[in-house]
């Protein structure tokens, strides 16, 4: 009785065993994501009408505008980029390495513990309990919630990643696992040095922007390209071409995103902007070695398959939008242009792009690739339509615009470019929520047909109906 | 790789570590002949975990200590400094917060006041003017002197600047120079023995306004924010995005009266502000009901909360970027005007 | 679909290192070199206390306010005075006609051409009846302030009432060394009662 399991799943599909492994905590991971990103878009909504109307929800403290939005970048960051981060990294990591998930419980276990942390800390800082930092706005008490989360998470996807069979590793496996180990150094150096060692005066807020540049551009970046060097080959049917362009980005890019990120007006000393910009030229270079290795890998390839041209379309817009903030920011690093820039909102609009245009579509598309596989069940394609197109309104439509009127404005009064954000903000709210809603009737009509997800609560029952 | 292109590697993380990151030159060194081994004899093999993890610590500590720990190094230990006002009484800055400030600072905190107000003041540039004085005797020296000055600036032809100069009166001679060519263009009057006299002027939209000279001025500060005026504050809350005025230099500007309606209710001291009201800082009484800082909006009325009357008191105790330090100067005019009172602009 | 996903079996690149070409290198060490000279320029070279756009500390300190020895006096003088004379003779300096403080504002007392009297009025207070602008104050005697100040304090605070041109006109006297007021102390170092007008013109004869 017990050899017939071993011998069933055998003769299986390899890839379904891994999908297998996978389901519990990748589906947990994403669906949290997904709540957090619903969760974001309420609060960038709600803090956007604060500013319309100055009035509304004067009376509590909780709804003040400088409480929730640095609740809403929380939750855009670390809820949802982070946890959709991980959850395709561990598809990818051990599908990569062609072996099953390793401790995956520890990865759900973590993935709890990071969303505690998380929802602790948005909860204090909506209570009053922000730092004031603008990258690091939770409190220090939360670092050890995350720290002892993300470290179960590390020995999950670590123990993945060695278990790998094939000799030589893909840029993706490169990418990915880089980044699970660099975001708890970061995050934890930054906390330490803060709150721990307390640094003094604007020493802390060179922790904060040096956390806040490996976050953008070291962290959510190697997220970013490892998810499309893996998906894009797969999706297009072709192999990485340039692997040596990739391995250059990689070291490029880590070398040098890990240095800057000061303003040119900052009260620092002026060797700090002037790293900054320095830093940025040369980590263009991993840009654009990164970008030819994306181009050639696709140059010419069509997806026939209609089911993952979502996901592929959407990749290669995400990977456009890389390229086009990437250009954007080297040429806003040098002091000419950045005094021009600094203080507007063009600023907080390019961090938005980045985050929701380049790392949110990857991982999204990368959801709609990895949900059917793993969940035995599709999105509606319908729903996946309309939330697509409106989170691309949302994102791509409005945000130059708003940019732009950020730029052109200065940081004197602001005009109609407030308004714009709104709407944007709106077609984010509503694409986010359809894609929810999209995530949860799927997941529940899996449940219903008693099909996948029953099997991992009712593995026993499984077994005795094989029997 | 080749051994060539994996030298010149080596020379690219050798330099990088000495120019970039400052570490000690013999360090450097090796860290430029590790690379080039790692690159050339060892080629770094990417399948080697071992390998990622070195290659990625050791970047780590790289990043950290070039940017963190050296600016902790030169930023942790700094001391009051002695500095005047604008009445030349001396006094050690930056202040401490006192009182009730230092709660505030905590209520500014918690209600995310650095989502829309920066506190730091910058500037954009510094120009320097330079008047000569040159006697009936020196007056062809001096003239010559301004000739060679425009000429090795490579500045179009100072004709009028050397033939106006009269005699035994001070007349301008340079403007809008930067630092550099001021300095040059005093030694060359020095040289040809006419009196100097030099004017520093910073130029930038957040500093004082001035007609001529720095017309589009908002009038945020005397000069651009140092590390030094932080000192006190836990943490510097800088802030990234100017949706509202920057608030380093707020209270020298403005009344606590001004800022109790601006907390309670901004179109009704600015209109068209964009700035969100915050009643929650208010508690509502009767509308007849008398009393220190009962402020009246529209048909209600509206007492202070404690936390609005200390988040008040620190914003008057914001004066930043006022005053002279060493590392952070402010205009200096003309000593050879005549000024009109003490006190003139500085 | 299972056809398709068996590209990601192989990863290997075909034909050897495919990867940046070697003036891709160069080009790096080309923009070093750039990256050298714009520290250079722009980095004020690691200095702490050099902030942008300044070049470096030498240029920072040429830019700083040369304060002339007259207005250090001026200065330090009126911080002397609001915190040691404006109790009695007002910030202002008008004085008190109620209370018997008299004005400084226009006194012949302090703009006398040479200031010996005052320095000694304010080494060694002064009592009894005193003329000063057609008005007699005798309500109160003037303390010494010679034992708190030093000659330098001395020098700055009369320095400041004597040029201060927000007094008026008149108020536009050159300073008072230090030097003065120790010569001018040494000469009255015997006496240490409070002066009395009569004593003062007795002492200092001079023309006003």
């Amino acid at each position: 009785m017990s050899n017939e399991p071993i011998e069933a799943e055998a003769k299986q599909d390899p890839r379904e065993a891994v999908d297998r492994s996978c389901r519990g905590p990748v589906l947990f991971l994403a669906f949290s994501a997904v709540a957090w990103l619903l969760v974001y878009s309420l609060f960038a909504l709600l803090a956007g009408v604060k500013v319309h109307a100055s009035g509304m929800m004067a009376d509590s403290a909780w709804l003040a505008y400088g409480r929730i939005q640095p609740a809403s970048q929380l939750a855009l960051q670390f809820g949802f980029l982070v946890q959709l981060g991980l959850a395709v990294s561990a598809w990818v990591l051990s599908h990569r390495g062609k072996t099953v998930l390793v401790d995956g419980g520890y990865l759900l276990f973590g993935g709890l513990l990071w969303n505690a942390g998380v929802t602790l800390g948005i909860c204090s800082v909506l209570n009053g309990g922000a730092s004031g930092l603008n990258g690091l706005q939770m409190p220090g008490w939360v670092l050890p919630l995350l720290f002892f989360g993300f470290v179960l998470v590390g020995l999950s996807l670590v123990q993945t990643n060695n278990r790998r069979t094939d000799e030589e590793t893909s840029p993706a496996q490169w990418f990915l696992f880089a980044a699970t180990l660099w975001l708890p150094w970061v995050l934890s150096g930054s906390y330490l040095l803060i709150h721990f060692f307390h640094v003094k005066g604007v020493v802390t807020n060179v922790v904060d922007w040096w956390f806040i540049q490996n976050f953008a551009k070291v962290y959510l970046t190697f997220v970013g390209l490892g998810t499309l060097f893996h998906f894009l080959s797969v999706l297009s049917g072709r192999q990485l071409v340039g692997r040596g362009y990739a391995q250059f980005a990689f070291w490029v890019l880590l070398l040098f995103g890990s240095v800057g990120g000061v303003t040119v007006g900052a009260p620092v000393p002026a060797w700090l902007p002037a790293l900054s910009t320095v830093a940025a030229v040369f980590y263009f270079f991993g840009v654009v070695a990164a970008c030819i290795c994306i181009k050639r890998t696709i140059s010419g390839a069509s997806v026939a398959d209609n089911e993952d041209s979502a996901s592929y379309d959407l990749m290669r817009l995400a990977a456009l939008i890389f390229i086009v903030v990437n250009v954007l920011n080297v040429f806003f690093a040098f002091p000419g242009p950045g005094a021009v820039a600094q203080f507007t909102i063009y600023g907080s609009v390019m961090d938005l792009f980045f985050n929701l245009g380049f790392v949110g579509l990857t991982l999204v598309a990368a959801l709609y690739h990895i949900f059917p596989r793993l969940a035995g069940v599709d999105f509606s394609p319908r729903m996946t339509k309309v939330q697509t197109m409106a989170i691309i309104l949302g994102v791509f439509g409005v945000l130059p615009p708003v940019a732009l009127g950020g730029l052109m404005s200065g940081d004197a009064v602001l005009g109609s470019s407030f308004y714009f954000a709104s709407l944007g903000g709106l077609l984010l709210l509503v694409g986010s929520a359809i894609l929810f809603l999209n995530f949860l009737g799927a997941i529940l009509f899996s449940i219903k047909n008693c099909d996948c997800i029953a099997g991992i609560c009712c593995r026993g029952n499984k077994k005795e109906i094989n029997a | 790789m080749t051994i060539g292109l994996s030298f010149l590697l080596g020379l690219l993380a050798g330099s990088v570590s000495y120019f970039m990151v400052g570490l000690w030159w013999p360090v450097a060194v090796l860290v430029g002949l590790f690379a080039w081994l790692a690159f050339g004899l060892l080629d770094v093999k990417m399948d080697s975990t071992f390998t990622l993890l070195c290659g990625m610590f050791l970047i780590f500590c790289v990043s950290l200590s070039a940017m963190v720990f050296q600016a902790n190094d030169q930023l942790s230990g700094l001391q009051y400094a002695d500095t005047r006002d604008v009445d030349g009484v001396e006094f050690r800055y930056p202040v401490p917060l006192l009182g009730n400030a230092r709660y505030g600072e905590a209520v500014y905190k918690a209600n995310g006041c650095a989502a829309c107000h920066t506190q730091q003041v910058t500037h954009d540039r510094v120009t320097l003017d330079v008047k000569a004085l040159a006697g009936e005797k020196n007056l062809a020296a001096a003239q010559d002197a301004i000739n060679r000055f425009h000429k090795a600036t490579g500045r179009e032809s100072s004709g009028g600047a050397a033939l106006g100069l009269p005699a035994g009166e001070w007349e301008t001679v340079v403007t809008g120079a930067n630092a550099r060519d001021a300095l040059k263009a005093q030694n060359f009057l020095k040289q040809a023995g006419a009196s100097v006299d030099v004017q520093v002027r910073f130029r930038g939209e957040d500093l004082i306004q001035h007609d001529i000279l720095n017309p589009e001025g908002r009038g945020w500060g005397r000069r651009r924010s140092v590390a030094s005026d932080y000192l006190f504050a836990e943490p510097p809350m800088l802030g990234s995005v100017r949706i509202g005025p920057d608030l380093a230099n707020i209270g020298a500007r403005t009344t606590r009266e001004v800022l109790m309606s601006l907390l309670l209710n901004p179109a009704s001291v600015r209109a068209g502000a964009r700035m969100p009201q915050h009643r929650f800082l208010f508690e509502r009484v009767a509308v007849g009901e008398q009393g220190r800082h009962i402020i009246h909006d529209g048909e209600q009325a509206y007492r202070p909360t404690e936390d609005a009357e200390a988040l008040v008191d620190y914003l008057m105790s914001l004066k930043s970027a006022n005053y002279p330090l060493p590392e952070a100067p402010v205009n200096k005019p003309f000593t050879s005007s005549i000024p009109e009172s003490a006190s003139a602009d500085k | 679909m299972a056809a398709k996903e068996t590209n990601i079996d192989s990863d290997k690149t075909g034909n050897g290192v495919d990867g940046p070409r070697p003036w891709v290198y160069v080009l790096m060490v080309v923009t070093l070199y750039w990256a050298i000279n714009y520290l250079d320029a722009h980095s004020g070279g690691f200095n702490a206390k050099v902030y942008a756009p300044h070049r470096d500390a030498v240029e920072v300190a040429s830019l700083k306010v040369e304060k002339t020895p007259e207005e250090q006096a001026f200065e330090s003088g009126a911080r002397l005075y609001r915190g040691v004379c404006a109790a009695c003779h007002q910030p202002n300096g008008m004085g008190n006609d109620n209370a018997g403080f008299p004005p400084l504002v226009n006194s012949e007392w302090v703009l006398s051409s040479s200031p010996d009297r005052i320095i000694a009025i304010v080494s060694n207070g002064l009592q009894g009846p005193v003329d000063v602008a057609g008005k007699t104050y005798n309500k109160i005697a003037m303390p010494a302030q010679g034992v708190a100040l030093s000659n330098q304090d001395i020098a700055a605070v009369l320095s400041y009432i004597r040029s201060n041109s927000d007094w008026g006109d008149a108020h536009n006297l050159p300073m008072v060394t230090p030097e003065k007021v120790k010569a001018v102390r040494d000469t009255i170092a015997d006496r240490s009662a409070a002066w009395t007008a009569d004593d003062l013109k007795q002492q200092f004869p001079e023309s006003q």
